[in-house]
């Protein structure tokens, strides 16, 4: 029987959040902002 | 890198795109006019004198006579190697990576590393940390190795099915 799947947590919503905003900011070669540059 | 070793020495990052690394890849190109060429050659000469003193660059030949003779108190041989130098630099985190590193350490997924179910997982989650730490870019579903680790972070799968086939007989057993 298929075990049913547990809802997402916080941390995991907020982590894939993060993520999704990321391949955003790859999408756009924006990597410069994801490192320190002043 | 520079960012890091003199901070502010290649100036603002739009900055630097507009007055030099547009040109130089103007430049570059096969299309590009003689001027566009000069221009771009005369650039990147301008940022190399720039970086040169951050840059030491040394031949195998120089290694033996000189910093030997300076660490080890003589020449080496062909067949020795020098002293190991570390240099250790710490770097502060960025606000994306600090944020990061909060929600993988606050993930439903380290729970099972601090019940002893780890194995794998944990050397998998470190490794993942790492990454993380050096350019949160490898982290993305382009640049990662690891995507079934990442769809367990983000909840689309469970950490049973992350685990290899004989880990999963190894789990029932117990």
């Amino acid at each position: 029987m298929l075990k049913e799947k547990e809802p997402r947590s916080k941390a995991q919503q907020e982590f894939m959040n993060t993520i999704q905003e990321i391949e955003g900011m790859v999408e756009r070669k924006e990597f410069y902002e994801l490192i320190a540059w002043s | 890198m520079f960012e890091t070793v003199q901070r502010g020495l290649l100036g603002k990052k739009e900055d630097f795109d507009y007055y030099y690394a547009s040109p130089i890849e103007a430049g570059l190109l096969n299309e590009a006019t003689p001027k566009e060429r000069e221009r771009s050659e005369q650039l990147s000469q301008k940022i190399r004198a720039m970086y040169e003193n951050n840059f030491l660059r040394r031949t195998k030949e120089q290694i033996l006579k000189q910093v030997s003779a300076e660490t080890v108190g003589r020449q080496l041989t062909q067949n020795e190697l020098p002293l190991k130098t570390d240099l250790v630099v710490w770097l502060p985190l960025n606000e994306v990576q600090r944020r990061l590193e909060n929600q993988i350490l606050m993930n439903d997924c380290i729970k099972s590393l601090r019940t002893n179910q780890g194995g794998v997982l944990a050397f998998s989650m470190l490794n993942m940390l790492k990454k993380m730490y050096l350019h949160p870019c490898l982290l993305t579903k382009s640049y990662s190795d690891n995507k079934r680790l990442l769809d367990l972070l983000c909840g689309n799968s469970t950490d049973e099915e992350l685990l290899e086939p004989e880990e999963k007989v190894t789990r029932s057993k117990k």
